[in-house]
């Protein structure tokens, strides 16, 4: 008996030992390699983070390659962008696709799709961005006036201006006072002089895209129908928030829609906070007016037909008028109220276009520029014209310039699948 | 005499315990070494998580900031440890030269209150000119890309880094 329990005491202890080592040593192992794995992941995510970083500086490096070079379209096209860019110990590589036709190169107007794709480590990223052509003004827009036609300045008329006075025909000035550069495309003619008499070429300015822009401005607004009123819109705020002839209009775009050749009526004492387009009738504008156009890059007025800007050039006293011109929701300079006891300045503010002639007489204050498709008479008045530079800052259709210059659609970063 | 040989072979040989006792001890010194290694990487993988983060929070603000100063300082050469503007708290920063030089420690809230918790940590930023062509090149003269990088480190190891690049045209082109 004893000799057969001895070898089992002695195998007992070695298994049991072996046993403790063993399961031990497993659970060493076992915790090695789950820590192993844990740090593994953390490393993957922080791989991960550092991708998206670099995805978005490659989507920042592309727009900095477009806006650098003018023929961006062409060179990635042909290839030029092949080679990827390392940053931050990742890789970047960029893409570009016109998702209209399928051919980068062919419109200068078309949008693209910029694709930035990193890879750091086992990650990768891929970001995507959409690019439309970024507005930029045609240079008719840098004028205080422009004319398709002729123009001309009588003499009891006071002209300041810091912008140029355009005239594609002669321009004739019997003038008074011209504070300004007057310039043509045929000739210049001054009694007294002005600050500077130019003669440029046919091609100085570009000019309007009128068929474009008469056509879209058919799409936009709400109408204030012409049976709302007689001969005159008078104490009249039109703004998104305000529109005494029916809702509002969300964008502040409103047209009217005159009755023929003989059609007339006047703007007295109206502010303007947006857009008003008259379609088939004269327009006089007269007495008050405050007019601002806003970001959307709409004119502040468009008038179809024979367009005769004649303010009073004094302030509007609302006690005297009666009307209050700031009400809630269309303030000025910040205030709006419900009472009657404001006084505001006539002013302009942005792009006037009549398609037709323009007349200005009486006291103008403008911020901006008129451009009239046909002549401008300037008759007795006393104009100030000074630059606003916001009016260019989004310019409406007909008035953009061709250009290899992209701006950022908004909204439209997405990360994408790779 | 036969009760003592039971006896003896009852208890353990010296051998039995001197292997037992090295396989044991072995063991045991690796089991240790695997947990410290282990409570190491997990301290590792924490600072690095936490540097992320402290690190990832300056990227977030500075991404909406633009390339120059909004009221017209452009392209300043940027000078280490100036702030255009003069601001105290990077929450009043305006642009992303601001950052150049910047460094807190402890790091701070956007208010420029020292966050205690990160006691021992160091937030710093740098920002440079940098190659368009290559984001990895310093320029020493201004370009339209510039560098932003943060860098945050414990008791003087760096734990967590994080770069970012705005260009003029990502600023001019934004809507």
């Amino acid at each position: 008996m004893t000799r057969r329990s001895a070898p089992t005491r002695r195998g007992g202890v070695y298994l049991a030992v072996a046993g403790t080592v063993t399961f031990v040593t497993l659970i060493g192992v076992a915790g090695i390699a789950w820590w192993a794995r844990a740090d593994d992941r953390v490393s993957l995510v922080d791989d991960q983070r550092q991708a998206a970083m670099l995805a978005r500086a490659g989507v920042e490096l592309g727009i900095e390659r477009i806006a650098s070079d003018e023929n961006w379209r062409k060179i990635f096209a042909d290839g030029g962008w092949a080679d990827a860019t390392t940053f931050n110990a990742g890789s970047i590589s960029l893409t570009l696709t016109d998702e209209a036709d399928g051919r980068l190169e062919d419109d200068l107007n078309d949008n693209a799709k910029l694709r930035a794709r990193s890879k750091l480590g086992r990650a990768a990223r891929s970001l995507e961005v959409e690019l439309e052509p970024r507005p930029v003004a045609i240079n008719a827009l840098s004028t205080g006036i422009w004319a398709a036609g002729v123009l001309s300045i009588d003499n009891s008329v006071s002209v300041v201006a810091d912008l140029p006075i355009y005239a594609a025909d002669h321009l004739t000035a019997e003038d008074y006072y011209v504070g300004s550069d007057l310039q043509s495309s045929a000739s210049v003619t001054t009694e007294r002089g002005a600050r500077s008499e130019t003669v440029v070429g046919p091609d100085f300015y570009t000019q309007p895209d009128w068929d474009s822009f008469k056509e879209a401005i058919k799409t936009i607004g709400t109408e204030i129908p012409r049976s709302a009123f007689g001969s005159h819109i008078q104490n009249a705020v039109l703004s998104s928030a305000s529109n005494p002839f029916g809702t509002p209009d969300p964008d502040g775009i409103y047209w009217i829609s005159g009755s023929g050749p003989n059609d007339a009526f006047s703007l007295r004492n109206v502010r303007i906070v947006g857009t008003l387009i008259v379609f088939d009738a004269d327009v006089r504008a007269e007495w008050w007016q405050l007019w601002e156009q806003t970001d959307n890059g709409w004119p502040v007025l468009v008038c179809e037909k024979k367009l005769t800007l004649s303010p009073g050039g004094i302030p509007l006293i609302e006690l005297l008028a009666g009307f209050n011109a700031n009400p809630i929701g269309t303030p000025y300079n910040g205030e709006e109220d419900n009472a009657n006891d404001d006084t505001h300045p006539t002013r302009i503010t942005g792009l006037v276009v009549g398609l037709d002639d323009i007349t200005i007489s009486g006291g103008l204050d403008m911020r901006g520029t008129i451009i009239a498709q046909n002549d401008v008479d300037i008759t007795w008045a006393a104009i100030y014209i000074r630059d606003e530079p916001s009016t260019r800052e989004n310019p409406p259709v007909g008035f953009r310039a061709e250009t290899s210059q992209m701006r950022l659609v908004e909204g439209s970063w997405r990360w994408m699948a790779d | 005499m036969r009760s003592m040989r039971c006896m003896s072979r009852r208890g353990l040989t010296m051998m039995e315990v001197v292997i037992s006792t090295l396989l044991v001890g072995l063991t045991l010194t690796g089991a240790m070494q695997a947990v410290s290694g282990s409570a190491e990487r997990r301290e590792r993988a924490g600072d690095r998580a936490v540097g992320a983060a402290l690190a990832d929070e300056i990227i977030a603000v500075a991404a909406f900031l633009p390339f120059s100063d909004p009221e017209g300082q452009t392209l300043d050469p940027i000078a280490a440890g100036t702030v255009e503007d003069g601001a105290a708290a990077w929450g009043a920063f305006d642009d992303i030269d601001d950052w150049s030089g910047w460094s807190a420690s402890p790091p701070e809230g956007s208010s420029g209150t020292p966050r205690a918790a990160y006691r021992g940590w160091t937030r710093s930023v740098q920002v440079d000119f940098v190659d368009p062509a290559s984001p990895d090149t310093v320029s020493r003269t201004p370009t339209r890309v510039k560098r932003l990088t943060v860098t945050i480190s414990r008791q003087g190891v760096v734990r967590a880094q994080a770069s970012m690049l705005r260009t003029a045209a990502f600023s001019e082109g934004s809507p």
